[in-house]
């Protein structure tokens, strides 16, 4: 464990790695979001009461969710940068933080066009809605602080400070639709119970799910390269590589 | 298959345009930040050759004009 801890937080031994993933999560993501995607627009059944509306449901549904977990992700980076000092929590975080960002920017974006023909309205000030917007300026807050500092050691612990102070937004994320009135649903799918949806739903909704967690991966691995490149560039490793480029 | 026709997939019984601008805009977002992705790393990789470039020329100025002083 503790020899694996080590590993990773070698960036030379990280590169190498991320290299090796990057093509693999990039063909899966390919493969399950396209077939996701045409199941869910061209064969799921329509929805007794949405109709054809809830399409959208199969990247909504996957981008919201990763854009809390992301965020998630990134606070726990940011609590192992603090306390171990360790560089390459720091690259983490510089890599998830867009794509976090476009992610709940899409699930925003995909819910105002959902809401419009379900609800009657594209937006509207409730507790799911505002705290999920307050995610996304979250996510921006991270990337201009980022460019605003230029020592790479306080722009490391400023980023990790905000990511930790953010992160007690996602519960209320979360539970919002349960605490609150809202005009969001709350979750149609559990863990821990049966989905109330029927498996020609579900099943093509799972694979978008794990297609979109593929993705992320393949983003965030391809930006924690270029971030370790840039960082690394005065090793010989690093020259070396980029001049067999 | 839900659809019988092209345009009936395209109307999505009125829903369409709600439907397809969804998937669209997630469509550009994910292309935008691939491409972004892609930039980043050429633009590093560019600029890092360039340097050393520069640094093994400097490197072998410096030599010849040693060896030409002495």
């Amino acid at each position: 464990m503790w020899q694996w801890f080590h590993k990773l937080g070698s960036p030379k031994w990280f590169f190498g790695i991320a290299g090796r993933l990057i093509p693999w999560l990039g063909f899966g993501a390919l493969m399950l979001l396209g077939v996701g995607i045409v199941w869910g627009l061209l064969f799921a059944p329509a929805d007794y009461q949405q109709g054809d509306s809830y399409r959208i449901i199969f990247i909504h549904v996957p981008s919201a969710y990763l854009g809390q977990s992301l965020y998630v992700a990134m606070a726990l980076a940011g609590a192992v940068g603090l306390i171990w000092r360790m560089k390459m929590a720091d690259t983490f975080i510089a890599a998830t933080a867009p794509v976090g960002a476009a992610l709940t920017f899409v699930a925003l974006f995909t819910g105002a066009v959902w809401g419009k023909p379900t609800w009657g309205t594209w937006w509207i000030w409730d507790a799911r809605l505002t705290s999920m917007l307050l995610l996304f300026f979250l996510y921006l807050g991270v990337m201009a602080l980022r460019r605003a500092l230029e020592d790479p050691e306080n722009r490391a612990r400023a980023s990790a400070i905000l990511t930790l102070v953010g992160v007690v937004n996602i519960p209320i994320i979360k539970f919002s639709v349960e605490w609150w009135n809202t005009l969001h649903q709350p979750a149609s799918i559990r863990m821990t119970e049966a989905p109330a949806m029927p498996a020609s739903m579900w099943v093509p909704l799972l694979i978008c799910a794990i297609g979109f967690h593929l993705l992320a991966g393949w983003l965030i691995l391809m930006r924690m390269r270029n971030e370790i490149l840039h960082r690394e560039r005065r090793a010989r490793w690093v020259r070396n590589w980029v001049l067999s480029q | 298959m839900q659809f019988d026709s092209l345009q009936s997939l395209i109307a999505m019984n009125g829903y369409g345009a709600y439907v397809w601008s969804s998937y669209l805009v997630f469509l550009v977002v994910i292309a935008a930040l691939v491409l972004g992705t892609r930039l980043q790393y050429r633009r590093i990789v560019l600029d890092q050759q360039r340097l050393a470039r520069i640094e093994t020329r400097k490197a072998s100025e410096r030599k010849t004009q040693n060896e030409s002083g002495s």
